[in-house]
């Protein structure tokens, strides 16, 4: 906590001190939807110079506030009132949790003298949100808030980090005190030696030894300490959705993205490694297919900051739960192992990317690819969930962790473009490109009002098929290509809402229109919408099928030397 | 399997729904509960639960818990489940055994 206490000795409002302790957190902005419990603290606001953004769903709060944090590495916060505008974040909220991302929820409440009497406005966010926060707190004191939205700054940003909601009823907030002293967290502890020198052994007797790396190691600061490791190491690595950008893409080592639908020499990499190091992951099913047939013949090392990782659902031989920048530089002994790299290399030189599909309409991978080089190390990319979220994994290439923002364990449709209005407060000076698909550009197309109201440069790419892509491509394979509720053919016409909205569109509909699209895209100033129409037809390869290991995988024509 | 854990929480607001929770989300059934005062500002909750799971990571998943100060598994309880009949503060079994 810094020892960090409040700075006046005065009495003040609840809503002054909620705003007094996000601005000694350094917050230069929220986002958030005002309402009736909450309006103490929107009328004190107005005295602060804290930037305030106004959406127009509170799940667009939310994820902005989720996208702010994953760029910069800050506490996100978004605000709302009790009842409606409380459930409203629900979805944020579980989106954060899922992916660790910190956040602070401020929501307003009924007042503490009718709560629990179903009054207007009225409902358990505390309860309802138990299950997907770090933390959680009703202040039902006026001095209490300054030091509980402090602990909940520090809560939600150590350790592992993760959303914690801070319930104030409307009287806590309208109400006078003097505020109570902040109480101190304790860091996490060191690594234990004894396991480091297990790991350093492991590592040292490995012949085919893989990195498995997951968004943990970026959110923990650590990408440089995760690229000198490798630097000095030499050992191939695979990642999953959430590190993007991590490993850098023109490292020979990087095999890529593992599991459903990562790349052949990623998850033959790890079928065939004798030691898998796995650092800031969790052994997600996305990630593994088939859990029991999932590296079958590595050791595991596993090094996660939270302890509760590890053994959750692999065996470890080692486990290291401290920081990575004090472990990694003890264990940069380079093991010999040039033939295994060799072998890496040969596996991914075997399964190049390929962007000749035939006809003439648009395939999305070239796009994404030729998007990415064009838009270069200054672009930050966000997506929805489905096809397009995976071509981006796939084809956009980015050179940090920060610039990929991604929907990775709960799956939110809607996502991308309110995370993408988040990173846009976070690093102003990017150029941030949302890309949705038709079905998730929908869930939060109210925030096109939010990026004109505040010219926000976020350039908006909604790749069309009409249909809902991921769920027809699995009909199509595991269904008996039985279509169920996936034609999407009513959809608006997306660049005539866009203008609706104050937001100039184009819409294109040939691969030869790309290039030109692209050129319009980056060079507009302000906020921008491209509707694309792509291929109805295309599916998302290669893939591993539900369930089934990550060795058996379709859409590949592929054969390793074993 | 069947597992004795006891841990000592915080008395704060939702505190003990929230152990109550992770136990049961995370895939873990409770079998039997006794919660008693521990001081002024803290819970003592001694919990039977079965679970085809590793206790272990139930054990991890609870210590990670803001509230939780500590927790530990116990050894099992005999058959006639004297634990459960006499759910004292600090009452051990093995005080029967002799």
């Amino acid at each position: 906590m810094d020892g960090d206490q409040p700075q006046s000795s005065l009495s003040k409002s609840g809503a002054r001190w909620l705003l007094d302790a996000l601005r000694d957190e350094g917050c230069d902005v929220l986002f958030g939807y005002p309402g009736g419990a909450i309006m103490p603290v929107y009328d004190a606001l107005v005295d602060y110079p804290i930037k305030h953004i106004l959406v127009r769903h509170e799940q667009g709060a939310a994820l902005a506030a989720d996208g702010y944090a994953r760029v910069s590495g800050k506490v996100g916060v978004c605000m709302a009132t009790s009842g409606p505008g409380a459930t409203n974040l629900l979805t944020g909220i579980a989106n954060a949790f899922m992916d660790s991302v910190p956040m602070l929820v401020i929501t307003g409440q009924v007042a503490t003298n009718v709560m629990g009497t179903d009054a207007f406005q009225e409902v358990d966010i505390f309860g309802m949100s138990m299950p997907v926060v770090k933390h959680s707190f009703i202040v039902r004191r006026t001095e209490d808030v300054y030091a509980v939205v402090r602990e909940a700054f520090a809560i939600a940003r150590s350790g592992k980090p993760g959303p914690v909601l801070v319930d104030l009823p409307k009287d806590v907030t309208a109400g006078s005190a003097v505020a109570r002293a902040v109480r101190s967290f304790a860091t996490p502890a060191k690594p234990q030696q004894a396991q480091l020198a297990k790991a350093k052994a492991l590592l040292a007797a490995a012949r085919k030894p893989l990195l498995y790396v997951g968004g943990g190691v970026a959110m923990a600061g650590a990408e440089a300490d995760l690229r000198a490791f490798m630097g000095a190491v030499r050992i191939p690595a695979v990642w999953t959705l959430k590190a993007k950008g991590t490993v850098d893409y023109r490292d020979e080592l990087d095999l890529g993205m593992l599991g459903m639908h990562g790349t052949p020499a990623a998850n033959f990499a790890v079928q065939e490694c004798d030691l898998l190091m796995v650092l800031g992951a969790r052994f997600d099913d996305r990630a593994t297919g088939k859990l029991s047939t999932f590296a079958p013949h590595a050791k595991v090392i596993h090094c996660d900051i939270d302890p509760a990782e590890i053994g959750k659902l692999r065996g470890v031989d080692a486990a290291l739960d401290g920081r990575f920048s004090e472990y990694l530089p003890a264990l940069s002994q380079a093991p010999d192992i040039d033939a295994w790299r060799g072998h890496c290399a040969r596996m991914k030189a075997r399964s190049p990317e390929r962007y000749d599909a035939p006809g003439d309409k648009v395939f999305a991978p070239e796009l994404l690819r030729k998007l990415s080089l064009a838009g270069g190390d200054g672009v930050i990319v966000s997506s929805d969930v489905g096809q397009h979220q995976m071509w981006v994994a796939q084809h956009f290439q980015v050179s940090r962790t920060a610039a990929h923002l991604s929907s990775g364990g709960l799956g939110t449709m809607g996502f991308g473009l309110p995370a993408a209005i988040g990173a846009h407060y976070a690093e102003p000076d990017a150029c941030v490109i949302s890309v949705s698909g038709d079905g998730g550009i929908m869930m939060n197309i109210q925030e096109l009002a939010t990026l004109n109201r505040y010219k926000i440069p976020v350039k908006v790419i909604v790749l069309d098929n009409s249909r809902l892509g991921m769920v027809k491509q699995w009909q199509e394979l595991f269904f008996g290509e039985r279509y169920s509720e996936v034609d999407l053919s009513d959809n608006p016409d997306f660049a005539v809402l866009a203008r609706a909205f104050g937001i100039p569109a184009i819409t294109v509909e040939r691969r030869d229109q790309v290039d030109g699209a692209i050129q319009q895209i980056l060079g507009s100033e302000g906020p921008f919408f491209c509707h694309v129409k792509i291929d109805p037809q295309a599916n998302v390869w290669p893939l591993v099928p539900p369930g089934k290991s990550n060795a058996e995988m379709m859409g590949c024509d592929y054969e390793t030397e074993h | 399997m069947k597992q004795n854990i006891e841990c000592e929480i915080d008395r704060t607001e939702g505190g003990l729904i929230r152990v109550l929770g992770v136990i049961e989300r995370r895939g873990y059934g409770i079998e039997s509960l006794s919660v008693s005062p521990s001081g002024r500002d803290a819970y003592r909750l001694s919990f039977t639960v079965e679970s085809a799971r590793d206790m272990g990571v139930l054990l991890k998943q609870l210590e990670r818990l803001i509230d939780v100060r500590r927790v530990q598994l116990t050894p099992p309880a005999p058959a006639y489940a004297v634990a459960e009949a006499l759910p004292m503060p600090g009452f051990q079994a093995s005080w029967l055994a002799g």
